[in-house]
């Protein structure tokens, strides 16, 4: 039966690349044909050899590399505050009430209408993308954990109590793995602003990475560069997904 | 058997809770013997579930006093385990570990009393299965392995079965008793099913306007027979008894069954 299901699974995920791969099939069609003129679009074939020569001279990985790094560390100390925060938060009232207007308030600023204070404040250097991916994924985290801290089933709270569960271990216990499914929900939703900051940040001001890539080979009128840039974004953002998702399964296996 | 334990005395004395201005119960007495099976019943909202947690240390009095042995009960009752309507199992462990809490943690020796008490409640082949594929009598029983695990002295439970079916219940009764009797601890519980105080308890106590207002000793031999004729004229008496004490209807009560004496006369 285990087998019969895997199988069933290959065939679904193979149904569903049928219409992207007709899609690419076509759009090499059209370009050799001439229908698409080079100028719009590049032909697939011409992107996937624009990967392959930039590969060579590890221009590619060394760009993917520096848009990577960005965006680990920007999420790992937006989304550490976010968490921390969340934590402090959600146990404690009286910190509830000194914080969340107040982040609230900050909330409803759009992160990136902050680019030119940014600019202004860091440069175009590594702290200005640092601070506003950090920014972006700050909030997601932060109210996730919060609510799902708060949306603690009580009664397991006071059971633990009960059996003499009481500060760390109680957290450990009960509390943490209670908020697990939201704060990991507020993660998928991090890595999203994620790169979606880190595209914007770095097409706007940059020196390396992949939003530089597209931009200096737009200045050299390289179309299959700058289409080659869009698919490694969609590629990183997709493998984020995946590992999110992975996490996800580890850690919630109870739910299935 | 070499498993009994002795259960807590109580000695409950003018206990009063009040939530803000509004008092919940006013003067409750009540003695109950180590080892006595007490049912407590009354209307919704009359404070069974407050008794229990005042006892279980969840909630501090604002007046009078619980003797537990001797000792005033203030904080965390170690003494006590509950048991929910809702099995209140951590959905994130299996249900062997789930029991386990019930003696603090996951340890080999842990696991090994964990085990046991799956295999007194009859559900050893669900060790290690999530609690979320248990059947709700399923998980009342792994919540009854859990509160018994320790070999509590006393054992408070709220209603465990009252989301239960019909035959679900009886079998989950005859359970409880069983494992009563074994353990030998003191046991507490509420409920609104005349029928299953009838069943269980030494004694039922019915709790009225914050007080106890009657106390009916249940002498009836174990294992109790539900179809004899003693059995049923005591569920219905206490059923007439509980619905009598509507708050509104301050007709007196009389009270000429010879087997029921009032506490306060
Ligand atoms: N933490 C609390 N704060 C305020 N009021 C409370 C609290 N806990 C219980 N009460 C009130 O105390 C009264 C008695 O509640 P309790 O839960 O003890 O009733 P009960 O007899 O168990 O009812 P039921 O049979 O429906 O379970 C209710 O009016 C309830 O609203
Ligand atoms: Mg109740």
């Amino acid at each position: 039966m285990a087998k019969g299901s895997s199988l069933h699974k290959t065939a679904d995920s193979l149904i569903s690349w049928i219409i992207p791969v007709v899609l690419v099939i076509l759009w090499q069609i059209l370009s050799t044909l001439g229908w698409i003129s080079g100028q719009t679009l590049p032909e697939p074939i011409g992107v996937i050899e624009a990967a392959l020569r930039l590969s060579e001279s590890g221009e590619l990985f060394q760009h993917i590399g520096e848009s990577t790094s960005r965006a680990l560390v920007g999420l790992v100390v937006g989304g550490g505050i976010g968490l921390a925060l969340g934590f402090l938060n959600g146990l404690i009232p009286a910190a509830e009430k000194l914080l969340d207007t107040t982040v609230q308030m900050l909330r409803n600023i759009p992160h990136l209408a902050l680019i030119p204070l940014a600019i202004l404040w860091f440069g175009i250097g590594e702290e200005a993308k640092l601070f506003l991916v950090a920014l972006g994924v700050f909030f997601p985290l932060y109210l996730n954990t919060f609510h799902g801290i708060r949306s603690v089933d009580p009664g397991l709270i006071e059971m633990g109590k009960v059996y003499g569960l009481n500060g760390w271990p109680l957290f450990r216990q009960i509390i943490l793995p209670g908020a697990m499914p939201s704060i990991l929900v507020g993660l998928r939703y991090s890595l999203g602003i994620m790169w979606l900051t880190l595209i914007v940040a770095e097409t706007i001001s940059s020196d390396s990475g992949i939003g530089y890539m597209a931009m200096n080979a737009r200045e050299f009128m390289q179309m299959d560069v700058v289409v080659l840039s869009i698919f490694m974004y969609a590629l990183l953002g997709k493998l984020a997904d995946i590992l999110a998702k992975l996490l996800e399964n580890r850690c919630l296996r109870w739910r299935m | 058997m070499d498993s009994h334990i002795s259960g807590t005395r109580l000695f409950i004395q003018g206990l009063q809770k009040k939530f803000g201005n509004r008092l919940i119960l006013s003067s409750v007495d009540l003695d109950v013997k180590p080892g006595e099976f007490i049912a407590i019943v009354g209307r919704s909202g009359c404070g069974k579930s407050t008794l229990l947690r005042l006892i279980a240390g969840l909630e501090t009095p604002t007046g009078g006093a619980i003797i537990q042995d001797g000792h005033r009960i203030s904080g965390l009752n170690p003494a006590a385990r509950v048991m929910f309507q809702d099995a209140r199992l951590l959905p994130w462990r299996k249900v062997i570990d789930n029991v386990a809490l019930g003696v603090g943690g996951a340890g080999d020796s842990q696991k090994e009393s964990a085990g046991r008490l799956l295999r007194q409640v009859g559900l050893a082949e669900y060790a290690q299965e999530w609690p979320g594929i248990l059947s709700g009598g399923q998980r009342q029983r792994a919540a009854l392995a859990r509160a018994l695990v320790s070999r509590p002295r006393l054992l408070l439970l709220d209603e465990p079965l009252g989301a239960l079916d019909a035959f679900t219940r009886i079998e989950m009764q005859q359970l409880i008793e069983k494992l009563w009797q074994e353990q030998g601890f003191t046991a507490l519980l509420v409920t609104h099913d005349a029928e299953e105080a009838v069943a269980l308890a030494d004694r039922v106590v019915l709790l009225k306007n914050g007080t106890v207002d009657l106390e009916v000793p249940i002498s009836l031999p174990r294992p109790r027979q539900r179809s004899s004729a003693l059995f049923a004229s005591l569920a219905g008496k206490i059923r007439d008894q509980v619905m009598d004490s509507i708050p509104t209807s301050q007709k007196p009560m009389v009270k000429t069954m010879s087997f029921i004496r009032s506490r306060n006369g």
